[in-house]
């Protein structure tokens, strides 16, 4: 028996190796005397006042939950069998640890030394309660299947319980994933891991990578082509058994109303359209060849009695014999009519002869008297078909004067 | 007879919610299934149990009352209304085969069905198969075996067999239980991220949550006691029929230039599955 103490300023993930050699002194236990020397296991300072300093607390405080974030974020990078990550976090733990201001204390129960031969380390469990504020290490010995005895009971007292409660978070995060590592370990045959697989299926899929790729962890370089997804598709489709979607080879017949009602819509609007369009064109052509057909008309025949008294200015021109025409009972109407305007602007003239018969003839502009002092004779002609008869066989009229106008194209 | 059918029917219904409150009470999907095949035993005897009560005097009566004629358009009825609602892939209830096709033939229900079946095998090459012997769900699915070096089909890819067979076989290789975490990440390591719309799977969650559970190829269980609430993937009763883990296997070793039967638990469970696929 020596007088050694046994001294474990360990994290609780080591506790499994530290337990082997267990014999120690009995020792009083002195919980709340931080000045003993025996406790300077803790740390450097290993005295109330640096420790109790709020901004040093704050400090581990905030290092404590980086550490946590950095588990819970990084859980699958940590479960990844190829990296010590976890491993970095819980030294990163244990320094903080050791920094801080965890005392330990240690209480050992007295060992009979002759059933010390029976020692055998069974198992050996370690867990932090917060609320407990120590821990509980203990070691089984077992002869012959029967529990001899429990020995060994350290006791951690934790000053700083906001520190102790973060640390323990980190703890559970930590055994979790360490137990899920181990597990995969324990597994038969290989670990798979989702990371690899994912890479595996992208360079399946076709990944065009980058020519200056950094390649650095969890960079997202490169992009997928066109029809990736397809091409995983089809090389899977091998792995079920799907019965394929029953469809109508010709599709299915169905009478739908709503698109020809589009279409008349849409040929109803069309014409209507070019419809109005030509409609006002219609009219204005209509109006202009209604007025030019009259002013063209009433010209033309002032041309043609101009041309004949030009011919022979002496002879006056019978006013029958000019207008009528001895094929066309309407040509003359219209003549007539015709003539009345030349007479109504005062271009001709029309008078009676010897003969009493009435005669016409262009007026000469010198003799045109301006101001309109001109005696204006009114007299209205009527003429029906039975005296145009009479008249062309009494002035035997063979041929009209005023020749007929060419057909409009109307 | 309109008046013993309908307490026929009140009698199987009210089977079905006792089982369906057992099921409840149970833990794991393990579990589950064990329980679900017992009462499946359990079940079919008490439907036969009432056919056979009914076989004496009603079957009689319903083969007499309708013509072989009308019995053979009943069951092309259902054939044809089973091949439309599988175009959704969403499973088919019985509940529903009987209020929209069969109404008054109820009592010659099992008949009618028998040959439905044998007509998806022998003229369809088609195979339907009891997904939850609880509630009676049915799917289709193939009975014919894919040949390596033919596409399986002549249509394009459907992009989302891509997706659902990534997160099928994440699953698988994982033990079979995930948390959503894991899908969500390895997806986004895919290009496909739950938070954006994808270019051809659109509200990616959506479709992973919603459509793939709602065709029982995923089940997607609130984890208790969670607190922000998380959820864990598994496989789904169609995916269960309807997946080969040994092909998803042979892929995935495949991808990985591994031989499949490296991974030692996978295999095995694969294998089991297989066998006993074939023996049904």
């Amino acid at each position: 028996m020596s007088d050694s103490k046994r001294r474990s300023r360990g994290n609780q993930e080591e506790s499994a190796g530290t337990s082997n050699g267990l014999g120690g002194r009995n020792r009083p236990e002195r919980p709340g005397d931080m000045a003993d020397e025996d406790d300077i296991g803790a740390g450097p300072s290993g005295i109330s006042e640096e420790d109790d300093d709020p901004t040093r607390r704050r400090e581990i405080r905030s290092k404590y939950r980086d550490l946590i974030n950095q588990v819970q974020q990084n859980r699958e990078d940590m479960l990844n069998p190829a990296n010590n990550k976890l491993t970095d976090v819980l030294e990163e733990a244990n320094k903080l640890f050791a920094n801080g201001i965890i005392f330990l204390h240690y209480i050992f129960l007295y060992l009979p030394t002759e059933l010390m031969q029976f020692r055998q380390l069974v198992g050996c469990m370690a867990w932090q309660s917060f609320a407990h504020t120590y821990f509980i290490f203990y070691v089984l010995y077992l002869h012959d299947h029967l529990l001899l005895g429990c020995y060994g009971l350290c006791l951690l007292s934790v000053r700083q319980a906001r520190e102790a409660a973060l640390d323990a978070q980190l703890l559970v995060l930590a055994t979790d994933l360490g137990k899920e590592k181990a597990s995969q370990l324990h597994a038969e045959g290989s670990a798979f891991d989702p990371s690899a697989f994912a890479e595996h299926l992208l360079s399946f899929m076709g990944l065009n990578r980058l020519e200056d790729e950094s390649g650095q962890d969890g960079n997202l370089e490169g992009y997928l082509p066109q029809g990736a997804w397809q091409r995983l598709a089809k090389r899977s489709e091998y792995c079920f058994k799907t019965a394929p979607s029953f469809h109508y080879m010709l599709g299915s017949f169905l009478a739908e109303p709503p698109p020809p009602r589009q279409r008349v819509e849409r040929q109803r609007k069309v014409p209507s359209k070019e419809a109005k369009r030509i409609m006002p064109t219609q009219l204005k052509k209509m109006e202009e060849s209604h007025q030019e057909a009259t002013e063209k008309e009433v010209e033309r025949i002032l041309g043609c009695l101009q041309s004949y008294f030009a011919d022979d200015s002496e002879e006056p021109i019978s006013y029958y014999e000019f207008v009528i025409d001895p094929n066309s009972f309407s040509r003359t109407v219209e003549n007539i009519f015709h003539t009345s305007f030349l007479i109504r602007d005062g271009l001709v003239r029309m008078y009676m002869d010897t003969d009493g018969l009435p005669c016409i003839a262009p007026v000469e502009e010198g003799e045109m008297e301006p101001g309109g002092a001109v005696v204006r004779h009114q007299c209205v002609i009527s003429i029906n078909q039975e005296s145009w008869r009479e008249i062309i066989d009494a002035f035997d009229i063979k041929e009209a004067l005023i020749p007929a106008p060419e057909v409009l194209s109307q | 007879m309109s008046i013993h059918f309908v307490s026929v029917s009140c009698v199987y219904y009210s089977q079905g919610s006792i089982a369906m409150s057992q099921k409840k009470k149970a833990v794991s999907a393990s579990q589950n299934k064990t329980q679900r095949r017992s009462q499946v035993c359990l079940d079919e005897d008490d439907e036969d149990a009432h056919f056979s009560q009914i076989t004496s005097s009603q079957v009689q009566r319903a083969r007499e009352h309708f013509t072989p004629v009308q019995i053979d358009r009943k069951v092309a009825e259902v054939v044809q209304f089973i091949l439309i609602k599988d175009q959704k892939k969403i499973p088919i209830r019985r509940a529903d085969i009987g209020k929209h096709v069969i109404k008054e033939y109820k009592g010659i229900y099992t008949e009618i069905m028998n040959r439905v079946c044998r007509t998806f095998e022998q003229v369809f090459g088609l195979q339907l198969v009891e997904i939850d012997p609880k509630n009676h769900i049915y799917i289709l699915i193939n009975k014919l075996e894919p040949i390596h070096g033919e596409p399986v089909s002549m249509r394009p890819g459907n992009p989302k067999t891509g997706l659902l067979f990534v997160i099928l076989s994440v699953i698988f290789m994982k033990g079979g239980v995930i948390k959503e975490n894991l899908v969500w990440n390895t997806l986004k390591k895919l290009r496909v991220d739950p938070g954006e719309k994808h270019d051809e799977f659109g509200d990616v969650k959506k479709v992973v949550t919603d459509e793939f559970v709602r065709q029982k190829y995923l089940e997607y269980v609130k984890i208790p006691h969670t607190e922000p609430v998380e959820y864990e993937f598994r496989w789904g009763l169609r995916a269960e029929k309807e997946v080969s883990k040994l092909k998803l296997l042979e892929f995935v070793g495949e991808l990985f230039g591994q031989d499949p039967q490296s991974w030692t638990q996978q295999f095995r469970e694969a294998s089991t599955a297989e066998t006993s696929s074939q023996r049904t």
